[in-house]
């Protein structure tokens, strides 16, 4: 039995050494129109389990806010919540988790997305409260008096109140100095006090337009009645004129140098974070830069944990991550130093494995196994009715092609060895990046 | 425009999925969620024991982790190769009662990845190098843990909760305690996991009768069960608080528990409808109040927590320091509000649809239906238990709950456990228990 079971791991071993895979992934079966006031459409119907994802996608984030003004569109986010003309103050969670619903929301830097999860005999009820905060939003001085304060603990908990918890705000700021990039959705709670309900409102009528949102339905429907139920709460709004946006497709490549060291009254340990400026979502190199990633992060036998946490052994944790948003990205590099290790030895340990990518490339095995965990991720991102609508908006409002959520593997899988070294070079050859060195203080 | 919310007439429906059920060859039961036409398959080998069970604190936790670092026949850089060359993924793992390993793969390389599990399991090298690159990434993770607010809460909760209770110490032990380990610790840990009682459970697209065949030859040689979990109860320190201390803390992070009672008890239906009225969702009283009303938090939650042995209700939320008293002062009434008030008629049909509405939203996929399985598989409840207490929720009315509302709803039964600055911190606790300690991690 032994002798079997070594068997099975011998054709483990070949298949990983010399055999791509080729998972057969199901089609996602969707339909997308264009309602006459522009509100983009997007049904998505799967009868396996008896519940409704509904995902309204508003194109707005904090990069479109007042830079005198941020926090807005986050703090929106709460006031979407509150009340319209036709339901009360705390109704709208009253109604959808009375019905056995789920709700929430988020917002980025480029959107604002609201959803709710659904048995399924309550998707109408889902798409009418929708219909409702759309255009029928009352924005009131309790509303905003109280998610006020709501903002400003949610604050100290994400950020105030952790170690480390300033880095990327201040990351963000130095990569994208100058943009409206240059801000998280949190904003300042200076700003959001300050703010009058006039302003709310001129916001709210600014973004909240049926042209200037996307919808999804994702889930055990009937096709034709939600039609009908989206075109009687939806069809009645107007279209509104395109919002006014700040200028960002020429966010600037280049950054001033930023070194700087932190002391963090919160932190225990001292931590290494260096950011680069990055590509935008839709660039081509996307595709490339992320299985650069995989290759250098994703596992314990990538190139960073292999090299640096396992073999020299001067880091306990070192990870590489992406984000990519509408016009740019940031790509950051989080190290922690084993005992006795100093944070300069981490960074020249980061930077030499990110040298020997940009000069020696990577190996065909290495990218074949970037392409396997992609391709395994792929398909594993696509259960659950709530993800597979947040995927469809996102190929939707970012690449204007919806049905990349049956090929962009393809796009993945056609990256070469000459790709990935060619990225590694645009991204980390650049002089300038940010550089934080964070150690604990006793305050 | 339809002027009036479109709610539905028509009942939820909501069927747990079915389940086969076999035994392999030694004993060892076999749980199969079979869904056709699903891409990826995962599987969990449970075994009852963790780190309550420990002899040597933390031994439990280091053991299990360590099983994905490298084998008797392949070292860990290799074993690892193999796994994330196929896109596949294995976790190890173990929380305070089972010890697991997990896996993840397309179908196409669900027997491989099996294959490797179960060597890692059977045969773990627990190697000198992979061990000491552990031990730092425990210590380094532990020194964070030392400075985050919820998790100082929760170890000045676990001291309320547990006192003297192997619960009440840390999973993987103290920072002295890892850096202690010894390779014979872990083979000692790792025999008694292997030998305790245990289950698989897969889902996915696969077939019950090749999953028996499979892991009838993948897993033999495993020992005999022998080792029995069972352990004492947990005795909650009543009217009694903790503090951990948090020079630097900018809010005020709360636990508290009061006692609670297992699945299959009989007012564990109505204790789940009354915990959600006070604080399960966020159309509940405490999220309502903390947040909706008074702006003190981002959120604020009520819920049973079920351990094999201690039960407890829970009551969790962080609020800015200037808020420590009153919130304290606003949980306490709205308590003592649920032990004596019957509950309206329309509060509690707005809790149990959100209830009911869980099990439908919570079992899209096979992997989240095999997370229900194995609650009612480690607390030794019957198959249909969640089927059934679905139906038991759907039938109890305000008078059904208010007995059980007066009988566990107890601000004198309180045990605290809290991080924060001292002078804001003590003098509230102080108001509500008896005895106050502090803690400084």
């Amino acid at each position: 039995m032994l002798n079997a079971f070594k068997a099975g791991l011998v054709t483990v071993l070949a298949l990983t050494t010399v055999i791509a895979l080729n998972a057969q992934v199901k089609p996602l079966v969707f339909k997308e129109y264009d309602m006459p006031n522009g509100m983009h459409v997007i049904l998505h119907e799967d009868h396996s389990a008896p519940v409704v994802a509904t995902v309204v996608h508003y194109k707005v984030g904090s990069r479109d806010e007042d830079p005198k003004r941020t926090g807005f569109a986050h703090f929106f986010e709460h006031l979407m919540f509150e009340s319209t003309e036709m339901i009360e103050r705390h109704n709208m969670d009253k109604l959808i988790s009375s019905a056995g619903g789920q709700l929430n929301a988020y917002t980025s830097n480029d959107e604002t997305v609201y959803h709710f999860v659904v048995p399924s005999t309550e998707v109408r009820l889902a798409l009418w409260i929708e219909s409702q905060r759309m255009r029928k939003l009352q924005v009131n001085a309790i509303g905003v008096e109280t998610q006020r304060g709501v903002v400003k603990e949610e604050r100290k908990n994400r950020y105030d109140n952790v170690p480390y918890g300033g880095w990327y705000e201040k990351m963000q700021s130095y990569l994208f100095r100058d943009s409206p990039y240059a801000w998280s959705p949190i904003g300042s709670s200076q700003h959001i006090d300050s703010a009058s309900i006039h302003e709310f409102v001129d916001f709210y009528n600014e973004y909240y337009q049926p042209s200037n949102a996307i919808l999804v339905v994702s889930g055990d429907f009937d096709e034709q009645i939600v039609k009908e139920t989206i075109n009687a709460y939806f069809g009645p709004y107007p279209k509104a004129p395109e919002p006014r946006r700040p200028q960002l497709n020429r966010v600037s490549d280049s950054i001033a140098s930023v070194r700087e060291t932190v002391n963090d009254i919160k932190a225990r340990l001292p931590r290494l974070f260096i950011g680069y400026k990055s590509i935008s979502i839709s660039d081509a190199d996307s595709y490339a830069i992320d299985l650069l990633t995989t290759i250098m992060s994703q596992g314990e036998s990538s190139r960073l944990y292999k090299s640096i946490v396992d073999s020299q052994q001067i880091a306990v944790n070192v990870s590489l991550s992406n984000q990519f948003r509408e016009y740019a990205g940031m790509t950051f590099i989080i190290g922690i130093p084993s005992a006795g290790n100093s944070l300069d030895a981490v960074e020249q340990s980061i930077d030499a494995q990110l040298k020997e990518v940009m000069v020696g490339g990577v190996t065909d095995a290495e990218l074949q196994k970037a392409k396997n965990i992609t391709e395994a991720q792929f398909v594993g991102s696509r259960t659950g009715m709530y993800n597979k609508a947040l995927q469809l908006v996102s190929y939707y409002r970012y690449y204007h092609d919806t049905g990349l959520i049956n090929t962009e593997l393809d796009r993945y899988l056609k990256v070469t060895r000459e790709d990935i070294q060619r990225v590694a070079k645009r991204l980390f050859e650049k002089k300038n990046r940010v550089v934080f060195y964070y150690l604990p203080s006793k305050g | 425009m339809t002027a009036s919310p479109p709610l539905s007439k028509e009942s939820l429906k909501f069927r747990f999925p079915d389940v086969a059920e076999t035994v392999l060859d030694d004993g060892t039961p076999l749980y199969v969620i079979e869904k056709a036409g699903e891409d990826v398959a995962t599987f969990g080998i449970y075994l009852r024991a963790g780190s309550a069970h420990d002899v040597r604190a933390g031994a439990t936790a280091f053991a299990a982790e360590m099983l994905t670092r490298g084998t008797v026949d392949r070292a860990a850089e290799e074993f690892d190769e193999i796994v994330e060359g196929l896109g596949s993924s294995i976790r190890s793992t173990c929380d305070r009662d089972t010890s697991s390993v997990y896996g993840v793969s397309l179908n196409e390389h669900f027997e491989e990845t099996t294959r490797l599990a179960a060597e890692c399991l059977l045969r773990p090298a627990f190697g000198d190098r992979e061990m000491n690159t552990m031990r730092q990434q425990f210590i380094t993770e532990a020194q964070i843990d030392e400075k985050d607010p919820e998790w100082l809460a929760t170890q000045a909760s676990n001291r309320v909760c547990y006192r003297g209770h192997p619960y009440e110490r840390r999973r993987r032990g103290t920072i002295a305690d890892m850096s202690s380990m010894m390779q014979a610790d872990l083979i000692t840990a790792h025999q008694r996991f292997l030998s305790a009682p245990r289950c698989i459970i897969v889902a996915g697209s696969v077939n019950t009768n090749e999953m028996r065949a499979m892991f009838n030859e993948l897993l033999e040689g495993m020992p005999p069960v022998k080792f029995n979990p069972a352990l004492s109860r947990a005795q909650l320190s009543e009217n009694s608080g903790c503090l951990a201390v948090n020079a630097e803390a900018v809010q005020t992070a709360f636990r508290i528990s009061m006692p609670g009672v297992e699945l299959d008890n009989a007012d564990y239906p109505a204790l789940q409808l009354i915990t959600g009225t006070l604080g399960g969702y966020t159309l509940a009283r405490l999220f309502s109040v903390l947040r909706e009303q008074k702006g003190y938090t981002y959120g604020a939650y009520a819920m049973s927590s079920v351990r094999p042995w201690a039960q407890t209700i829970d009551i969790v939320t962080s609020v800015g320091n200037e808020f420590t008293a009153d919130t304290l002062q606003t949980i306490a009434d709205e308590v003592s509000r649920i032990a004596s008030e019957r509950i309206r008629i329309e509060e509690l049909e707005n809790t149990r649809q959100y209830i009911l509405g869980t099990f439908a939203r919570t079992n899209e996929t096979p992997q989240q239906t095999a997370g229900l399985l194995w609650t009612t598989l480690l607390h030794g409840l019957p198959r249909d238990f969640f089927q059934e207490h679905i139906v038991r929720i759907q039938r109890l009315t305000p008078d059904d709950l208010l007995p059980v509302q007066m009988r566990y709803f107890d601000k004198s039964r309180w045990a605290i456990g809290a991080s924060g600055i001292e002078d804001v911190v003590l003098p509230a606790l102080k108001m509500h228990v008896h005895e106050v300690e502090t803690m400084h991690i």
